[in-house]
């Protein structure tokens, strides 16, 4: 017969349970090996040639952010991180809350009313399935190369997708819960500021918060191809120097605003008032 | 041709030759209702028979496709409105207000805008819902959001919502409640039955209650009516032209006990109200029908007051 195996495995099969050490323990491996893995043929190829671009060098990759960092440049006079990083951001920013606002207001409308569903649907539709990086040429062109056509860019690419998941989100609420509320005296408007638009908040937050990625490509997007400033004009400028002792930073700071942003927005949805919101339903 | 009497005069909710449909599936064909304010009616019936349907159309949330008169407090049905509370199963809480948050919604929908921003009417308001709170014993849970509730407390809130309407505004007249305690334990059950009688003696409001439950409706209702769709001797049962009124009986008010269900004539009542409505065989005549109350009247179809020949 058959001997039972009472012990739980810490990774192999179905049931492995590592636990809260040996989890932690897990997860650090991939990126340690990758470290190493960078690190080793780094050394390699500096043994051959000490002036090697392609795998920087920690004190490489130090020199450089502290240039960058600190000395302001010498034509404009500014530290040009600090301008890079504002011009990023506020494109960002600007961007991703002028497409909240219009996924949240447009979003509501199409879901309540009918009327506005019919009208809106076809072009929202149409819209959704045109590749915005296909469009941003378009938008250079019509916009030119200003701050406009960034912002525009990222309005087109998260807004209009967000739009429609408000919008799906509206018409999952229960009709009983509407009529429920009508049957208590609520006026259309009433419905609209104490029933959907309060549900529909902590979602929309979580939608913003998965859109995030999404506006990060559209902005470095716009940046490489017109702009003179921005963290990903920056990137982009490096690579024609090969200079990798920068370029690797950058891409490890933008990513290091990608996990805090989207940690600070998972804080909001941990709030109080936010106690009875399940991201799934 | 028309038996019985139609007296719209009065009636809290009057239908006459009411058909109802989805696609080409015929759900109600020729309903005929009056009910008189104050009635405790409880609708009872096979699933499918479209009871719930029946009540959607009288709180205005469906739109009925044809009928000669459709009226509910001596007006044209319409759409929803604070003249027809319901309560309904499932879905009746907003999700992201707390208990005392979503009995407040009833004030607070009909408040003007200087009360809403007045603090004074603010905490007066909050006073009362407390006290409401306190009639439906849920106090204690006034901080938690619905989804922290059970059943049972749901439905009390649910109810909450709607009694403070009635008690400050004198509004719904008709409370519509479609299997409210469906999901809930047989205890919890009984107690909330107790709960809506005395709310029912005391505001006299009409009550219409779906419920699939007969030793409920028996329980409950001053008035119970049976809808089902298995009624045609003279039609195969896929050929049935929707559900109509086969039995509708007036009851006796019994006192607030639950004693009352283990007596033999409450069973028999029960017993047949399951033989005459939900049974597939036992089909009969329009003409049969045992529509004793003495609202109750019926209209009937071209060539249905022909003498037409049972099936035994």
């Amino acid at each position: 017969m058959k001997k039972i195996n009472c012990r739980i495995p810490i990774f192999w099969g179905i049931h492995a349970s590592p636990g809260e050490f040996w989890g932690r323990i897990f997860g650090l491996i991939p990126i340690v090996l990758l470290l190493v893995t960078y690190f080793h043929f780094s050394h390699d190829r500096h043994e051959t040639n000490p002036d090697d671009k392609l795998m920087p060098s920690i004190s490489q990759m130090y020199h450089e952010v502290v240039n960058y960092v600190t000395v302001p440049d010498k034509r404009s006079g500014k530290v040009l991180f600090i301008e890079d990083t504002k011009a990023s951001l506020t494109r960002l920013g600007l961007g991703v809350s002028i497409s909240a606002v219009f996924g949240y207001v447009l979003g509501i409308l199409m879901g309540l009313y009918p009327g506005f569903r019919s009208l809106f649907n076809t072009i929202i539709t149409t819209l959704s399935n045109i590749n915005p990086l296909m469009m941003l040429v378009i938008i250079l062109v019509a916009l030119g190369i200003g701050e406009l056509s960034k912002i525009f860019l990222i309005v087109f690419g998260i807004g209009i997708p967000l739009t429609r998941s408000i919008e799906e989100a509206v018409e999952k609420i229960p009709q009983e819960l509407i009529v429920k509320q009508e049957t208590l005296g609520a006026s259309q408007l009433g419905i609209i500021y104490r029933l959907i638009m309060p549900q529909m908040l902590p979602r929309l937050i979580d939608l913003v918060r998965m859109s995030l990625g999404a506006a990060w490509i559209f902005v470095i997007a716009a940046e490489a191809i017109a702009s003179t400033s921005g963290l990903g004009y920056r990137v982009f400028l490096q690579q024609r120097y090969m200079n990798m002792s920068l370029i690797i930073p950058i891409v490890i700071f933008i990513t290091i605003v990608a996990f805090s942003s989207d940690w600070i927005l998972k804080a909001v949805l941990k709030l109080r008032r936010f106690k009875w919101y399940s991201p799934g339903n | 041709m028309m038996n019985g009497k139609l007296e719209p005069n009065g009636k809290a909710i009057c239908i006459d030759s009411a058909y109802h449909g989805y696609g080409p599936k015929v759900v109600l064909g020729n309903v005929d209702l009056q009910v008189k304010s104050g009635e405790f009616l409880c609708l009872v019936g096979p699933s499918g028979c479209g009871k719930s349907t029946l009540l959607r159309l009288i709180t205005g949330q469906e739109r009925i496709q044809k009928a000669r008169r459709f009226d509910v407090l001596g007006q044209k049905v319409g759409l929803p409105d604070y003249r027809r509370g319901v309560v309904f199963q499932n879905y009746s809480l907003v999700p992201h207000l707390t208990v005392l948050e979503n009995v407040l919604l009833g004030l607070k929908y009909q408040a003007s805008f200087r009360n809403l921003i007045s603090p004074k009417w603010r905490s007066e308001a909050k006073k009362k819902v407390l006290e409401y709170l306190e009639k439906v014993r849920l106090s204690d849970a006034a901080d938690r959001y619905p989804n922290e509730l059970s059943g049972g407390m749901r439905q009390r809130v649910s109810i909450a919502q709607t009694l403070i309407t009635i008690d400050l505004f004198g509004m719904p007249k008709i409370l519509c409640m479609d299997e409210p305690y469906g999901a809930l334990d047989p205890a919890t059950r009984e107690e909330m039955q107790i709960f809506i009688l005395e709310l029912w003696e005391k505001y006299g409001i009409t009550v219409v209650f779906v419920t699939h439950d007969i030793e409920e409706a028996v329980f409950l209702g001053t008035r119970v009516i049976i809808l089902s769709q298995y009624w045609r001797s003279d039609l195969p049962l896929e050929k049935q032209a929707g559900s109509r009124i086969v039995h509708d009986i007036p009851l006796p008010r019994h006192a607030l006990s639950t004693k009352v269900k283990l007596t033999t004539e409450f069973a028999m009542t029960v017993a047949e109200i399951r033989e005459t409505g939900f049974s597939g065989t036992k089909r009969r005549h329009v003409n049969e029908f045992n529509l004793n109350h003495p609202d109750s009247f019926q209209t009937l179809e071209m060539g249905e007051n022909m003498e037409v020949k049972k099936i035994a």
